[in-house]
């Protein structure tokens, strides 16, 4: 599994810093984007990860949610 | 207990995709993902969702290089990438041209090779013929013709390009007649221009027939042409006055001249 070079656990993506949601994709409790975030961070991971089959999916998710953000200005986004 | 908030989003958000496009492009990335049997999908995603500039850059990445680009077109998973982005440069004349000097510039290479004539067909179908891609198809038109997967490119063409295009690939047929005629991929091409010829039957000139007839030789290679000639065309003066006279001729005399 894929981790940025500030996530050293990587079992806090699934747990404490970030959520998995669904229906928002794979995104940081405070709405950060992680996608852009990672690839940023260390970007032959950020590759690495989307070069896998998994990886892959959820990144192209990440893009076609950022290019809709873009265009609504608003979106809904589930907040516990 | 979960609720729903609407917040106001990054404004920045698809300038930010422009920004890992750059990063991606200058970090040298982008090949590694778009030949990955999973990354190439990402790298689709990416250009179906960028906006129009960072669109061209990438195009500017993928194009820079012929060999590199005939390599992704001729590749399992990069041409599937070329054919994306060929697909979405509808209305983006920067990357259509782009795109379509490179197709042309590396025909020779990529149409006879199954991924890369899929590639092509797919410019046919979305780039304009007036950037190049069709004049490249007439002068590479025998060996596009008589090639396996080229020749798939020529039918394609035929269909898609206007008559202009259609009396070029014939003249390429007259001028090389033999290799069509000996060949079962290049006599495809021809039989196809003679079906288009039978449709369009009452509006032509009819002076490919013509100088079809003028073409033939009597031997066992051109009998499927010869018979398709007097089946469809016998009322057309070539093939009434010299080709059936010269067939009955033979018929009576017993030997070819």
């Amino acid at each position: 599994m894929w981790t940025s070079s500030h996530v050293s656990d990587p079992e806090s993506l699934q747990s404490d810093r970030f959520k998995v949601d669904e229906n928002a994709g794979f995104r940081s409790k405070s709405g950060e984007d992680l996608l852009l975030d990672q690839a940023f961070g260390n970007l032959p991971q950020f590759c690495k990860y989307a070069s896998t089959c998994h990886g892959s999916r959820i990144v192209q998710e990440e893009l076609v949610l950022l290019k809709s953000e873009a265009h609504d200005t608003y979106v809904s986004h589930s907040l516990i | 207990m979960i609720r729903m908030f609407r917040i106001p989003l990054f404004k920045h958000s698809l300038s930010r995709l422009s920004q890992l496009v750059c990063i991606l492009v200058n970090g040298g990335h982008v090949d590694q993902l778009v030949l990955d049997k999973f990354g190439n999908y990402f790298v689709q995603t990416l250009l179906a969702n960028i906006c129009k500039a960072s669109f061209n850059v990438l195009i500017d990445h993928l194009t820079r290089d012929l060999d590199g680009f005939a390599e992704m077109c001729n590749h399992q998973f990069g041409s599937h990438v070329i054919q994306t982005a060929i697909n979405h440069c509808g209305g983006n004349m920067y990357s259509s041209a782009k795109l379509t000097k490179c197709l042309s510039e590396t025909l020779q290479t990529i149409s006879t090779k199954f991924l890369g004539s899929i590639c092509v067909i797919h410019g046919i179908d979305s780039l304009s013929p007036s950037l190049g891609i069709a004049p490249s198809i007439t002068v590479h038109a025998r060996l596009l013709s008589c090639s396996r997967h080229g020749h798939t490119i020529v039918i394609h063409a035929l269909e898609r390009f206007d008559q202009e295009f259609t009396r070029l690939i014939e003249k390429a047929i007259l001028n090389e007649l033999d290799d069509f005629v000996n060949n079962d991929f290049g006599s495809r091409v021809l039989f196809h221009v003679l079906s288009k010829q039978t449709q369009m039957w009452l509006k032509t000139n009819n002076s490919f027939i013509s100088g079809l007839v003028g073409e033939i030789i009597f031997n066992a290679k051109y009998f499927q042409l010869i018979e398709y000639l007097v089946t469809n065309f016998r009322s057309n003066e070539q093939v009434k006055n010299k080709l059936i006279p010269s067939i009955v001729r033979i018929v009576r005399a017993g030997v070819t001249p």
